[in-house]
This record gives structure tokens, C-alpha cells and sequence, in this order.
């Protein structure tokens, strides 16, 4: 018994936060180990140390490591080795180590995560308004919650030499490609990682694709969408402490949805959706085509705006590539610097400082009005998507562009636009092609992504079927 | 990788091909609105070139005038315009140029095809601009005229002259370049509108004329000019402009007035107009049977027919208004192909195109056509409906009598 105390202690360094309680029962010495930080100490104290002392005078057998397995309320009693004792104590198990060397760990974690709360990023107008916690029990109940069929099956994984962390892959049996679910099972073993801070950290090891631009992957908050994304044959990874969820394979159009289209009115969803697309075409390609109408391609202007241009630009000292490029750097510190300063409330503040800033550049004669206009059209279609990859993404083609067209004009932008084309069409995301269903082309898919169908909405698309050419 | 790099490189080298070399901001150019080609008569006939340029500054004082004017003379109207740029900061850039005015006296004397050539070859050139006449002035002086309704004179005049076009009937638009290929082509003879300036012209260049309502000067529409091998030779009055207009299809929503009793006139509005050409051969002569259809809305009659009781009072009517377009078609035909013998409805090309065989047949060419063509007017007009009434307000203030 002391041998066991003693390799733990010499193991955590004589952690202070475990506690060893020797407790005397029948003539014998039962030792308890666990963590004061991870474990629930009222709840040690009302079913384990309560019972036992009630009891220890009153039992009849004789075999206490018995009668604790069978008799003490717990729910999770597990035998356990010397080596295993480490990981359980500190995962906020309760261990109980006999004479003759027996371990026993009861579960008693503490609840050590913030309560079920809205989404803060993806926020919700209509549906469910619950999102996904740091708790891993927690959030793999939302899910079963929402699909009680026998068939949600659940791969479980431990990564991260000191983290220890609790990787799930959930997908639904018979929709989800079975060799796929294999694939990042495998990967998720392989991890050679120490410390698992967020779910990304799981998905930088398993995707393949770092190198691309845009992500081959979407995370959601909201449990009802994840359980949506499931219902398409897609996989979900869920990891511990971490409050978003992976969502595996995505293609580019998914950016375009929003947990809100499957409730609203299927029209009105259209709408959206098209708005959307044309929200992310003007972030990236405003910029580079109010370069090279500037600078190249005068005869496509009307005269009147021509001349209306050309008058803004009048006693403007920068070309307008460097007018844009500035402005449009501002706006990023401004964004960066109201998304990482403390207090939420920052986000009006800014835009009316930007206002003011933007008008006093106009009106000291730095910048032009027109340039201002421009920018604030794509930053605030940028701002229309709720994924921060995304929008980080669109940046480098932003940049692409406004050096094409400020070389060669309307002829870079569109060798521009090819080469984003290309890029996109080429990519996949665990087989399935990025650019689906318009890249191969399947018309019944394009139901799901540009409108909002019923049969759609009653009976999900699988994904997987779309990689099939 | 490797693959993609030399694909990217390709790619680069192709751009380049482009030409779209030469990042240039907008204010670093000036925008050409309407260029003036006139005769320097002193100076060995050197063409005058005019340019007026849409002043690009901030307008803190809105007493600046929004145009600016260089002029320049040269052997070529390219070396005119490089002798401008010795005189403005900026570069001119031709692009947005909306109206090419030329000046009566060079079209007396002289081919455009002979000084249009650099239009119609820089690409850098708009070729979409509106062509003018400057009948009794100096296109430079008409140029000059700052107008009230528009900040901009060119855009005023492109303006007035679409509108113009499209109500009255009047006037005729030509685009540069179709102005040259009717130039070019054998069998055609352009019309082309001209403008005159009412009023002093000195006054028209100051800024005070528009701070008038009643602005002293204007730039009105006048007759439309007529060519005989490319040369200016004449003008058709509005009556014979409109009978132009009738022929030609261009008459799209004008009016016609009739005599409905001694004193008293009536108007119909012309809701469509569309003349149908046969073209024949009669004892071996060009001869074009021409039909003229009006539909058209009676929209003001002065006299004391009841057009309800009456019900030949329309049929009348449209006998009157058949009679008169009839009279103004073949009063043009005549002033054109008897007078002027100038085949400025482009008969020529016409025969020339549709009637190929005949014509070698009959051993003709388009000049002989010119010469030797008659013609054959028919003209029907339908009246289809009175607008409020049917009766003349004359006709009820006798009732209550």
C-alpha cells in the first residue's frame, strides 16, 4: 500500500492538491487518493467517506475490496493498475488503494467549465440558442439529445502525452464513409503532440491541406448544427476543453450557411444565400477593380462618374493602389485591435472612430472619398460570414488581385480571378471536392446550397455522395 | 511544383502581351468632352483644332467654370492636339470624347476622310462621339458656349440632340464612326446635323451666362447639312428634314400639323412611322416605290368638326395628314435627287446590295442609279384614337351658347 502512495507521490512531485486520507475500516486500512482541484469534494464527503463511516462498524463480509466495487453509489467504479492510478486521479477520480495492493477508482470530477450559454460567434435569431461547453460529457449529451437512434456511433481517443486529452469522433453508422472515419482515426492515434489547447490543434495534425489558403474545414458552437451536419454523412470531432466542434469533409459553399437557413422560409433563405456569395465576391474583388478602372481602364466608366472620379482624386498625393493598400490595412488593425480588446462593447466605438478618421483623412485631402467608399464596401461584405478563417483568407486574394490589376489592370484581375478559381476547384476535403456540387456539376446538391428545399431540409444530402464523379 | 511555377511564368509572360502596361491615374489625364476641327483660312489652310476639357478640380468656388478650352493649329489634327499638350499640364486623354464638331467652311472645301484618318486609327479614341455641323460659326466658338442646363456644353448638345431626335424629328444623329464608313462607301452620302449659336458670342464664353434664366446666348439645332462627294453642299430646312427623317425610318415619335379649317390648325402625334422601299427596275431605270404607314394620336384640334357625329371627320383627318406627309416626302426626293443630285438616302448602296444582278444586267452603276432614279409615294396614315375627347372644346362652347 505505502509502495503505491509513495510512487505517486514521487511521480507528481508531492503535488499539494492530493490529498491522502488513510481511513480505518474492519480492522484494515484503505488509503483514498485524490486531486482537491479536479474532484468534487462534497461529493466525496456525502457518498464515499459518509457511507463508509456509517457503515464500517455494521459490515458483515469481511472482503471490504469487494463491498466497496458492489456497495458504495457511484457510477463509474473501475479496477484500475498502478500505472493507470496517475492518469485517474488527476482526471478527478477518487483512488482507493487496499492492503493487498487493489486499486479502485470512483468517479467524483468536479464541474470545472462554464455552464450551457448562447453562442457568442454564431449567434442565433431563431433555433435553439444552446452552445457547445468545455465539457466534453456535456456537449457529447446536446448531441445524443438530439439523435437518440442507437446508430450516432462515437470513436473515443485519448491525445496529447501530458494533456491527456479526450478526442471523440462522432458520425451516424451507415451515413458517414466508414474508411473515412477510419482515415482520421488512425491520424488522431498517430498525433504526436504533448498539449491540446483547442480543437484546432487536433485539426492542424489531421488535415493535409496547411498549405492551402482557404480552411478545408468549419467549426460550429451550436450543437443543433453539428447535429444537422451529422444527419449529411459528415464527422464531427469533438475534444475536450474545447467548446467548438469540427465538422469534416466541407466544401466552399458550406461558409455560405448559417445554422439559420434550415429554419427560416426557404425563399427568404435564397435570398440570403445569394447575398452572401455576392458579400464575398465584392470583399475580394473591389479593391482590384476600382485599381485598374483608375489607372487602366478609363472607357468602362461613364463619363460622368469619370470626370466625378477624377475630380475626388484632384490634390491627392498617393497613387490609389497605395491609397487602398493603407486604408485597407487600417481597417484590419481596426478589426484586429476591436476583436482582442477587452470589453465587447468596443465594436460601435470603432466603427464610428473610423468613420471619423476615415472623413478627417478625406477632408485633410489624403485620401480620397472614393478610396474610403471602396474599402468600407469590402470590409463590411467581409463581415457578413461568421467564419474568422474564411475572412482571414480572403485577405491574400485581396492582395493577389490588387497587385495584378495595379499591373496590368481589368486583364491581371481576371487572370487573378482564374487563379482563385483554380485553386479552389483543384482542392478536396477529406474526398470530397472543394468547389462541389458547382465543381463536379450535381444540380440536386445545388438545391441544398443555393436554395433551401424541403425534401433538402427532410431527408439531408449525404456529402459523401458528392465526391462520386 | 515545378510544373506550376512554369505555368505561372507562362501565364505572367502572357499578360504582358496585353499592352496594359503604363499605370496612370486619372488626374494625371485630361478628359477630352468635344473636340472642334476648323479651316485656318490665313494660315495655308492648316486645320484649327479645339478641344474642350472637363476641368477636374475641386470645386471649393463654384464661379469656376467647368470646362476649359486649348486650341492649336497643325498640318494633321494629331499634330494639333500634341501642340495642345504643350500647353496643359496634363496629358489629353480622347477617350470620353462625345462630339466632334467641324466647321462649315473646311466641309465646303474639303473630304473629312482627308483629316478623320487619326479618329478612326488610335484606339485610344472614342469612336462612339456625335459629329456636328457649326453652320454659321467657328465650330471653336460653339465650342466655346457654356450652357445653363448642363455644366457640361458637350454634354448639353449630345443631350439636346437625343431628345431633339427622339420628339421633334428634326434632327439626325451620326456617330463618328459611322459618319466615316458612310464616307468611305461608294453609293452613300451622309446627313448630318448642324448647330448655330443665338445670341453674341462673347457673352456665351463668360460664366455670367448661366447665372441669367434667360441665358444670352444659346446653342440651338439648325437645318441638317447634306454632302455630294463628301463635300458640304447645302442644307435641308426642319420641313425637309422631317421628310428626310420619314424616308430614312429615323422619324420615331415627332407631330404633323394640318389645316383643319381656314385659320385654325390641328396636330397629330406620331406614334409610329414606318416606310417600306421596293426597289424596282421600270424600262430599265431605278424606280422606289416608297409607302409610308403613320400611325398617330390626334393630340390638339382647334376647329368646330364633331369627330363623333362626323364620321368622315377623321377619315378626313387622315387624308389631310397623308397628303401633307406625301408632300414633304416628295418635296425632299426632289430637293435631294433633282437639285442637290446627291444620293443621301443611299439609294446607290441599296441597288448596290440588293439588286446586284439587275444592275450588271442593265450595265449601271451606283451613279447612274443616282442619276436616273424616280420615285413613287405612297403614304397611308391611321389615326387611332382622339385622347380625352372627341369633340373640340370649340364645338362645347357653342352648345352652351
Amino acid at each position: 500500500m505505502n509502495n503505491i502512495v509513495n510512487y505517486i507521490k514521487e511521480k507528481t512531485g508531492d503535488a499539494p492538491d492530493i490529498t491522502y486520507k488513510i481511513f480505518p475500516i474492519n480492522n484494515e486500512e484503505i488509503t483514498l487518493v485524490y486531486s482537491n482541484s479536479t474532484s468534487d469534494q462534497d461529493n466525496i464527503n456525502d457518498f464515499i467517506l459518509r457511507r463508509l463511516d456509517e457503515d464500517k462498524n455494521n459490515i458483515k463480509t469481511k472482503d471490504i475490496y469487494n463491498y466497496i466495487k458492489n456497495y458504495i453509489p457511484n457510477n463509474n467504479i473501475k479496477e484500475i493498475t498502478k500505472e493507470e492510478s496517475l492518469y485517474y486521479i488527476l482526471a478527478g477520480f477518487t483512488i482507493i488503494i487496499f492492503k493487498n495492493n487493489k486499486l479502485l477508482a470512483l468517479e467524483n470530477k468536479a464541474k470545472v467549465h462554464s455552464d450551457i450559454s448562447n453562442s457568442e460567434i454564431e449567434k442565433s435569431i431563431k433555433g435553439p440558442s444552446d452552445a457547445f461547453t468545455e465539457n466534453y460529457q456535456t456537449n457529447t449529451g446536446m448531441i445524443r439529445r438530439r439523435i437518440k437512434s442507437e446508430d450516432l456511433w462515437i470513436k473515443e481517443n485519448i491525445v496529447g502525452t501530458k494533456s491527456k486529452t479526450k478526442v471523440g469522433i462522432f458520425y451516424i453508422n451507415g451515413y458517414a464513409k466508414e474508411d473515412m472515419v477510419k482515415n482520421i482515426e488512425d491520424k488522431i492515434n498517430k498525433i504526436d503532440i504533448e498539449y491540446v489547447g483547442n480543437s484546432n490543434y487536433i485539426l492542424e495534425a489531421i488535415s493535409n491541406a496547411n498549405r492551402f489558403i482557404l480552411p478545408t474545414h468549419f467549426t460550429t458552437q451550436r450543437p443543433d448544427y453539428a447535429t444537422l451536419m451529422l444527419m449529411q454523412g459528415r464527422i464531427i470531432i469533438l475534444v475536450e476543453n474545447s467548446n467548438e466542434v469540427i465538422i469534416l469533409p466541407c466544401t466552399f459553399f458550406d461558409f455560405f450557411k448559417n445554422p439559420e437557413d434550415y429554419y427560416g422560409k426557404g425563399l427568404n433563405v435564397t435570398l440570403n444565400r445569394l447575398i452572401r456569395i455576392a458579400a464575398y465576391i465584392l470583399t475580394v474583388f473591389t479593391p482590384a477593380i476600382y485599381i485598374s478602372l483608375m489607372a487602366y481602364n478609363w472607357e468602362s466608366l461613364p463619363s460622368s462618374l469619370l470626370i466625378n472620379f477624377s475630380v475626388q482624386r484632384d490634390g491627392v498625393p498617393f497613387s490609389s493602389v497605395f491609397e487602398i493598400i493603407v486604408m485597407n490595412m487600417f481597417f484590419q488593425i481596426l478589426r484586429e485591435s476591436d476583436l482582442k480588446s477587452p470589453g465587447k462593447g468596443g465594436s460601435s466605438v470603432s466603427i464610428v472612430g473610423a468613420l471619423v478618421l476615415g472623413q478627417a483623412a478625406v477632408e485633410a485631402g489624403i485620401v480620397s472619398p472614393i478610396t474610403i467608399i471602396i474599402v468600407g464596401i469590402s470590409a463590411i461584405s467581409s463581415l457578413c460570414f461568421s467564419s474568422i478563417e474564411l475572412i482571414n483568407s480572403t485577405r491574400y486574394f485581396q492582395i493577389l488581385l490588387i497587385i495584378l490589376a495595379w499591373q496590368f489592370g481589368f486583364a491581371g484581375v481576371f487572370f487573378g480571378a482564374l487563379i482563385i478559381l483554380g485553386t479552389l476547384v483543384s482542392q478536396s476535403s477529406l474526398g470530397v471536392p472543394y468547389f462541389s456540387p458547382f465543381e463536379p456539376f450535381n444540380l440536386k446538391e445545388q438545391e441544398d446550397v443555393l436554395l433551401s428545399k424541403k425534401q433538402v431540409k427532410f431527408h439531408p444530402l449525404n456529402i459523401f455522395k458528392r465526391s462520386e464523379r | 511544383m515545378k510544373k506550376i511555377i512554369k505555368c505561372v511564368t507562362l501565364l505572367l509572360l502572357v499578360l504582358s502581351l496585353t499592352g496594359c502596361f503604363g499605370y496612370k491615374e486619372i488626374n494625371e489625364s485630361a478628359i477630352v468632352s468635344a473636340i472642334s476641327i476648323d479651316v485656318n483660312k490665313k494660315d495655308n489652310n492648316k486645320y484649327d483644332v479645339g478641344v474642350q476639357i472637363m476641368n477636374a478640380k475641386k470645386k471649393e468656388n463654384s464661379n469656376i467654370s467647368e470646362i476649359v478650352f486649348y486650341k492649336a493649329t497643325g498640318n494633321t489634327i494629331y499634330e494639333a492636339l500634341e501642340k495642345i499638350t504643350l500647353d496643359s499640364p496634363k496629358e489629353l486623354y480622347l477617350g470620353h470624347n462625345e462630339i466632334v464638331i467641324i466647321g462649315d467652311e473646311l466641309l465646303k472645301i474639303k473630304d473629312p476622310l482627308n483629316y478623320l484618318d487619326y479618329f478612326f486609327r488610335d484606339p485610344r479614341v472614342e469612336k462612339d462621339s456625335l459629329i456636328l455641323i457649326a453652320k454659321d460659326n467657328k465650330a471653336y466658338d460653339v465650342l466655346k458656349i457654356l450652357t445653363p442646363l448642363e455644366t457640361i456644353p458637350s454634354h448639353n448638345l449630345k443631350a439636346t440632340l437625343f431628345t431633339s431626335s427622339e420628339v421633334s424629328g428634326v434632327t439626325n444623329i451620326t456617330t463618328l464612326d459611322e459618319f466615316i464608313s458612310y464616307l468611305m462607301t461608294t453609293g452613300e452620302e451622309v446627313v448630318l446635323p448642324s448647330v448655330i449659336i443665338k445670341g453674341s458670342e462673347e457673352k456665351g464664353e463668360n460664366i455670367e451666362n448661366l447665372s441669367d434664366s434667360d441665358p444670352n446666348t444659346k446653342i440651338t439645332f439648325s437645318d441638317l447639312g447634306v454632302f455630294k462627294n463628301n463635300i458640304l453642299i447645302g442644307y435641308l430646312n426642319d420641313e425637309e428634314s422631317f421628310g428626310y427623317n420619314l424616308v430614312a425610318n429615323e422619324a420615331k415619335s415627332t407631330y404633323i400639323y394640318f389645316k383643319c379649317d381656314e385659320n385654325n390648325y390641328g396636330n397629330v402625334k406620331v406614334h409610329s412611322s414606318k416606310t417600306e422601299e421596293k426597289l424596282l427596275f421600270k424600262n430599265n431605270k431605278p424606280s422606289v416605290e416608297i409607302t409610308n404607314n403613320i400611325v398617330a394620336d390626334l393630340i390638339e384640334y382647334n376647329c368646330k368638326n364633331d369627330l363623333i357625329n362626323d364620321s368622315n371627320a377623321t377619315k378626313e383627318i387622315e387624308n389631310k395628314v397623308a397628303k401633307r406627309s406625301k408632300k414633304m416626302i416628295n418635296e425632299i426626293l426632289d430637293k435631294l435627287y433633282k437639285e442637290y443630285k446627291t444620293d443621301a438616302l443611299k439609294y446607290g448602296s441599296k441597288y448596290y446590295k440588293n439588286k446586284y444582278k439587275e444592275m450588271k444586267e442593265l450595265n449601271l452603276t451606283t451613279k447612274d442609279i443616282k442619276n436616273n432614279i424616280t420615285f413613287k409615294v405612297k403614304t397611308k396614315v391611321t389615326i387611332r384614337s382622339s385622347s380625352l375627347t372627341l369633340k373640340s372644346i370649340n364645338k362645347e362652347y357653342n352648345y352652351e351658347k
